[in-house]
């Protein structure tokens, strides 16, 4: 199994939503920023692997082009 | 029969924020656009102006009073958002809506409670079938979706969609 390696990343990020992700922390649904940060990228990548924007896209051409409403 | 002009919609911000800064909010022409209040919300603070068009018929939407126990797991496991889930909601009791969002996750989510669900891609082909734009107006408006809008799609797709209109629509 490859080692993995902890690395640090600098982001400039709306006050708003730094308020947003402490109010997480502070109610227990993450032990800290770095574990949020992790998780939401997460699931970003999760959800925005190729295969499946690609899938969304051909079935709204479909709909776009080919449907009846 | 459902015809075009039967089919009513319910909107999440993508669609809404992507469409306006295309300058293209017109091709929302549903029998009723519903705009859930949290959505409505984020338009406000991010494209308020998408809102004012007077082409498109919107229905603001109060959020649902409460969230099936299936989209409140789902919406935790892919950190949706609130608007995301009120759209959803609102999608899952208005069974004839087609849910319009440009969120991967809401999208998967929406999938996965059997709901039919688009994009702003498939808004924009859906006008050249309507008559609303002409082939060339179509895709000067999908070429347009990386430098004007913050949708983000990989150029390949684009590519394709085009193809496919050029293709449909000689």
């Amino acid at each position: 199994m490859s080692e993995t390696h902890n690395v640090t990343i600098k982001a400039d990020i709306p006050d708003r939503l730094l308020g947003e992700m402490k109010a997480l922390v502070e109610a227990g649904w993450f032990q800290d920023m770095d574990d949020l940060v992790t998780s939401a990228l997460r699931r970003l990548l999760d959800t925005h692997r190729p295969e499946l924007m690609e899938r969304f896209i051909r079935k709204d051409v479909e709909w776009g082009l080919g449907g009846n409403d | 029969m459902e015809t075009t002009k039967d089919t009513r919609v319910v909107c999440d911000a993508g669609p809404l924020i992507h469409l306006q800064q295309l300058t293209a909010i017109d091709v929302l022409d549903f029998a009723e656009v519903l705009v859930p209040e949290a959505v409505w919300q984020e338009v406000l603070r991010h494209a308020p102006a998408a809102l004012q068009a007077a082409s498109v018929r919107f229905s603001r939407a109060e959020d649902p009073s409460s969230i099936d126990p299936a989209l409140e797991a789902l919406g935790r496991g892919l950190a949706l958002g609130q608007g995301e889930l009120a759209a959803i909601g609102i999608a899952q009791r208005e069974s004839s809506c087609i849910l319009l969002t440009d969120d991967a996750a809401a999208r998967l989510a929406a999938e996965s409670l059997r709901l039919r669900v688009h994009g702003t891609i498939g808004v924009i082909l859906r006008s050249l079938r309507t008559g609303l734009r002409s082939a060339s107006q179509v895709i000067e408006l999908l070429e347009a979706v990386p430098s004007r809008s913050t949708l983000h799609i990989r150029k390949n797709i684009l590519d394709e969609a085009i193809r496919q209109v050029r293709e449909r629509y000689p």
